[in-house]
């Protein structure tokens, strides 16, 4: 055995620092979502104890952006009409599909057209025509040229009668209460201007018109592995970001905004891919800057349901987008990053999201190519390689642990014995490949980002996971 | 380097990677530890349920029953089940259970959990301390309610108003106007639970006396409490005040006349919440004369404006829908006619509605 080239030493403390960075940061962010959710958890168990908000909440428009949803979206909307709530309307929106998802709402509602008074205080591609439904007053749908995901929320935006949007995918199921449950921190605190609620995997749970009626863990390890990377995604960040208002998304699957806030911002911007993170950082940047006090909150028992990909064609496209996005919207806001007036967004947040999330792939990737090679040229010894890779492993573990564990601390969603050790053991599988496969993914869409290639939009192949029938 | 185990990178390596495991297993561990617990948990609380529900039922039904000793682990359980029950019911019954509760340690026992630091246990001290009732409990209720913390002092405000509703109104404005973390709809609920008589005063006097801030805050909570002057309070409102959000607030709410010749002024005010709240109340409490006012508002900048004044129109008494049909004709303005036509496909959709 040579002694170890300088380089290859310096990359070795590198990936050393950046391993134990990783695990300091979640470390703390755990800690806090630890405290977070032990209060919020002893406060559920008085909710035999009467509501003292019902039948007070604030008006709130949902926005369902749909395109070529045919197959889903009337079972969608049925969930969405069902949801617990006193006063709501629902906006869907045509994105010009291509398949019949406007004949299919038509006939499945009764739709009527309808002689509105659109508002422009967006701008939106044309609206091809306006529909109500005599049998659901409260239903509104908005067909329009295709503009994208974000064109088809602003257009929702401009017809919302309600101080408040929830924007919700077309594929998603809301449990009855989340609306009550995330529409909360308005009521509490007039500062708030947008809130997120946790998002969950539908794949392997019992839907049937629109209700979630048995929560399960898929039978494919692809999904199952992800219920995993959500509930990390979900638990160990957003819920340790929320107490320091540093929080950088908000989910474009569910997230709720205050609308007059939304209008000032702009609204969604159509020329990003991670159009729900870029809006979150706009809004921080405009309040952080200019000074102005605000709240962007996060409600974790606020539930949406939504399907995984199981296939990697489908989940290598996600990823590639997503962290396209990630790194779209920090580079758009780079001026929060150690802004004097940016606080826990600009000196923590932004800064741990571009280390951790960012790099963090190329990173790994790195890292693992340098140890094989030093391995192959015989410059480190087994136990050695070996050490790193106990290293990486174990990070990644710990913090699937620490996700489960709050889950099972506050949420307990998933109620069998057979799913905690299903979640358990993805714990472990997750690490043979699953995440090698991601970290390279990732590291492709950040040099998709670098390169300024375009990214497509994948088209996700819908399995069937929401109901027990055939599809439409 | 990293041939031996005793290189400071490897090691460092290997401790941290060795640390995550154990971590992780001990969280494996607690994990596992903590369904087996919450299984139990569920399993008391369900038989402490089965156990006590007959026996307060009984109780509240006014016949005798011996009570059995409250067990340690029952204790939260039956205490919470207790509150439930208090919370639907009145008079005799609830006095009885009040009796038993004390009977079987629970009135200690919230006076116990009242003082704790945990906000869970304080909330459900303070709710039982309320159906108890006793004056004893006031000062230290007071004193939770003055607290900084949402959960806690609102239990304990609402436990002081169902304790002495008159005494305890003034200190429940005071403490909510001084800090602001009551939302309004919260306080609204513990004004509307309460005997009007009691808030009335008290409202009244704080929003024709106070700043600003203060009446801004107080407007919203009027239509909670059943103010016997309500109409005098607005009308003195909106012809005395200059601030756009009071005057909008008051004008959202007014039912008589009396204040119409300053709701007709307030149409043309430069704020659009100000001539949006105007248009609606010409709607509620304008007559025929008011028609061209709102079909002036119809063509507003403001699309809020131009709405509520389409509503206000269409909900007139004795207007027709040919009338609308007439005016549509007669309407130059395309924004007007823009709106009317909405307005008047909204009525035609909810006759289609109730037709069905």
């Amino acid at each position: 055995m040579t002694t170890l080239p300088l380089w290859a030493q310096a990359l070795t403390w590198l990936f050393l620092a950046y391993f134990v960075g990783i695990n300091l940061v979640y470390l703390v962010l755990n800690l806090i979502a630890l405290r977070s959710v032990h209060r919020d958890s002893a406060l559920r168990t008085l909710a035999a104890l009467p509501a003292y908000t019902a039948g007070l909440e604030p008006g709130v428009s949902i926005c369902i952006p749909a395109y070529n949803e045919e197959a889903t979206i009337a079972e969608s909307v049925r969930s969405m009409l069902q949801i617990d709530y006193p006063d709501f309307e629902i906006i869907v929106v045509n994105d010009g599909s291509k398949d019949r998802t406007v004949d299919v709402l038509k006939r499945e509602f009764g739709l009527q057209p309808f002689q509105q008074a659109y508002r422009r205080t967006l701008p939106v591609k044309p609206l091809r025509g306006i529909y109500r439904s005599p049998q659901h007053p409260q239903l509104l749908v908005i067909d329009k040229d295709n503009g994208g995901r974000s064109d088809a929320v602003n257009a929702a935006v401009n017809a919302s009668r309600n101080g408040l949007l929830c924007v919700v995918d077309a594929d998603s199921v809301l449990e009855r209460d989340s609306l009550k449950r995330v529409v909360r921190p308005f009521i509490e605190d007039p500062l708030t201007v947008a809130c997120g609620g946790t998002v969950r995997i539908s794949n392997g749970c019992h839907i049937s018109r629109g209700y979630l009626e048995r929560v399960d863990v898929a039978s494919n390890w692809l999904a199952r592995i992800q219920i995993l990377e959500y509930l990390r995604g979900f638990h160990n960040g957003r819920i340790g970001w929320a107490p320091l208002n540093a929080l950088l998304i908000i989910s474009g699957a569910f997230g709720v905004f205050r609308r007059t806030t939304l209008v000032e911002a702009g609204g969604f911007s159509v020329d990003t891919i991670g159009e729900d993170m870029e809006l979150t950082m706009r809004l921080h940047r405009m309040h952080r800057l200019a000074g102005r006090a605000y709240r962007i909150a996060f409600v974790p028992e606020a539930v949406c349901w939504t399907e995984a990909p199981e296939s990697l064609a489908v989940l290598r496209s996600q990823r590639t987008r997503w962290q396209r996005g990630l790194l779209e919207s920090l580079w758009k806001h780079r001026i929060l990053f150690f802004h004097p007036k940016a606080g826990a967004v600009g000196w923590l947040a932004c800064p741990a999201m571009l280390l951790i999330e960012g790099l963090g792939p190329l990173v790994e990737l790195l890292g693992y190519a340098v140890m094989t090679a030093l391995i192959v040229f015989d410059l480190v010894s087994w136990p050695a390689f070996g050490a790193f890779l106990l290293l990486a492993f174990g990070s990644g573990l710990m913090l699937s642990a620490a996700a489960l564990l709050l889950e099972e601390m506050a949420f307990r969603t998933y109620p069998r014995p057979r799913h905690l050790a299903v979640l358990l053991l993805a714990m472990v599988v997750e690490n043979l490949g699953y995440r090698q496969l991601t970290v390279w993914w990732r590291t492709v869409g950040l040099f998709k980002w670098l390169t300024g290639q375009k990214q497509r939009w994948g088209e996700m192949h819908r399995l069937g996971v929401r109901g027990t029938g055939p599809r439409p | 380097m990293f041939d031996s185990i005793s290189d400071p990178a490897l090691r460092l390596a290997a401790g941290v990677g060795l640390t995550a495991l154990a971590l992780t297993g001990m969280m494996a561990l607690a994990v596992v530890g903590m369904r087996v617990h919450a299984v139990r948990s569920r399993r008391r609380h369900e038989r402490a349920v089965q156990r006590w529900r007959p026996l307060m039922v009984q109780v509240a039904a006014g016949d005798d029953c011996t009570a059995p000793r409250l067990q340690r682990g029952e204790q939260v359980p039956v205490l919470l089940l207790w509150n439930q029950m208090q919370e639907s019911l009145r008079g005799a019954a609830h006095l009885r259970l009040n009796e038993f509760g004390e009977r079987i340690g629970l009135y200690a026992l919230a006076q116990r959990l009242e003082s704790q630091p945990t906000v869970a246990a304080r909330v459900l001290g303070d709710a039982a301390l309320g159906h108890f009732a006793k004056v004893a409990d006031w000062s230290r209720l007071d004193q939770g309610m003055h607290e900084v913390g949402t959960p806690a002092s609102l239990a304990a405000a609402r436990a002081l108003m169902r304790i002495d509703a008159a005494s305890a109104a003034e200190s429940v404005f005071e403490r909510y106007l001084k800090h602001s973390d009551w939302p309004a709809p919260r306080v609204g609920t513990l004004l509307r639970e309460s005997p009007h008589e009691a808030i009335a005063g008290p409202l009244t006097r704080r929003l024709m006396d106070g700043k600003l801030y203060d009446r801004l805050r107080l407007l919203p909570l009027l239509r909670f409490a059943e103010v016997p002057n309500i109409h005098s309070l607005l009308d003195r409102l909106v012809q005395t005040s200059q601030e756009p959000q009071v005057l909008s607030i008051a004008m959202r709410q007014l039912q008589g006349p009396a204040a119409l010749a300053d709701v007709r002024r307030l149409a043309g005010h430069t704020d659009p919440l100000v001539r949006s709240a105007a248009a609606q109340a010409l709607g509620r409490i304008g007559t025929a004369a008011d028609q061209n006012r709102l079909i002036d508002l119809m063509g507003d900048a403001n699309w809020w404006v131009r709405y509520r004044a389409a509503q206000s129109l269409v909900g007139m008494p004795r207007v027709e829908a040919d009338d609308m049909v007439q005016l549509r004709r007669l309407v130059s303005d395309r924004y007007a006619r823009d709106i009317l036509d909405q307005v008047m496909a909204e009525r035609s959709l909810a006759a289609q509605a109730l037709a069905a």
